[in-house]
């Protein structure tokens, strides 16, 4: 596959003739990414092929607005983090579980899911992430996992490089202390 | 950046925080099912094709989803002219009228970029729930807060009134 810049694929998205094929090109390129922000926010194999669909469709609906204002990937991982974290607050309405019981939930996810195949380490060390409130989650993942730069990940999450820097700093705390005992 | 560079980066700010996380970094031991992402793009592909095959109504406007507010809307427009007719109805409308005049005008001080038709038409087409509207709004379109996130939430409140209100409601079906 051809490997075009985001603002390439925007541009045949908008100026070219067909849309749906730059789109199609647009999900080629990060797909990956974003699914595996969903999977290890919300665990499951099955949830997060789900979630990862309704993202790039809300992409696709919500492409025609878009103003650039942001770049394309941070646009599709906020996308993405909305969609986790909303799916993940339903769930625990709909299950009618407390935030402390959310964690085991997901924990037992883990430890169903087959495809799941980490060492005892990462698994060790995503239980321990699974003890975090859901964003800081996906802020130490995104750095933790993505190595995403601070600048683009206050763009996804909404919020300023110092409380970033700050969070993925006790997160990592937190892990740590988890692990040891 | 290059993916060494980048790991270095990370690798070495958990150094400087005494962590070893660092040598875990490159694997989290998710797996996906063999072909899965040569598969994905086709199925949301194949779902986007489904959606834009759905035949347009001649009264596009009367979906159930649009239908639900359309209703609400005129519940709620009926009670609230019954009210006034209970009550003093000068002083009622315009307390209701100035409501809405207020919240709007906040909403195009603090976020120039408000489209009103966008937002009419992102409740039309929602299934009203306040996370939905909140999430459609979010993304990308508008800047994001948490005053806006409040004042959402305070139109979502008055969705019935806000979303369907029947000046609005027919420009937009105009």
């Amino acid at each position: 596959m051809q490997h075009y810049s985001d603002d390439e694929l925007l541009k045949l998205f908008f100026d070219g003739d067909n849309p749906n094929y730059a789109f199609n090109l647009i999900v080629r390129k990060h797909q990956e990414a974003v699914y595996w922000h969903v999977r290890r926010l919300v665990i499951s194999h099955e949830d997060a092929n789900d979630i990862v669909q309704e993202v790039f469709l809300k992409a696709w609906k919500a492409l025609p607005a878009f103003r650039g204002d942001a770049a394309l990937f941070t646009w599709l991982y906020r996308i993405a983090t909305n969609e986790s974290l909303s799916f993940l607050k339903k769930k625990k309405r709909r299950a009618l579980i407390s935030l402390r019981d959310a964690d085991k939930q997901l924990e037992e996810t883990l430890e169903a899911d087959v495809y799941y195949q980490g060492s005892d380490i990462q698994k060790k060390i995503q239980k321990a992430i699974l003890k975090l409130p859901e964003k800081q989650r996906a802020v130490f993942n995104l750095r933790y996992y993505d190595e995403m730069k601070y600048e683009d990940m206050a763009e996804v999450l909404s919020t300023t490089v110092g409380a970033l820097k700050a969070s993925y700093h006790h997160a990592v705390k937190k892990i740590e202390k988890y692990i040891m005992a | 950046m290059g993916d060494k560079e980048k790991y270095s980066e990370t690798a070495r700010e958990l150094k400087q925080m005494n962590s070893r996380l660092g040598d875990h970094q490159d694997d989290s031991g998710f797996r996906v099912p063999a072909s899965y992402f040569d598969e994905l793009p086709q199925t949301i592909g194949e779902r986007i094709r489904q959606q834009q095959e759905i035949p347009a109504s001649s009264f596009p406007w009367l979906s159930y989803k649009r239908l639900i507010p359309l209703v609400a809307g005129v519940l709620l427009l009926g009670a609230l002219m019954f009210s006034l007719l209970l009550t003093d109805s000068t002083e009622r409308y315009d307390d209701f009228y100035a409501m809405e005049q207020h919240i709007e005008q906040e909403l195009f001080a603090l976020y120039p970029g408000y489209e009103r038709e966008f937002y009419y038409e992102v409740i039309m087409d929602s299934d009203i729930t306040s996370d939905d509207i909140l999430f459609e709004l979010e993304f990308g379109i508008f800047d994001y807060s948490e005053d806006y996130e409040d004042l959402l939430e305070l139109m979502f409140e008055n969705a019935g009134y806000y979303g369907i209100d029947s000046r609005y409601l027919l420009s937009y079906l105009d």
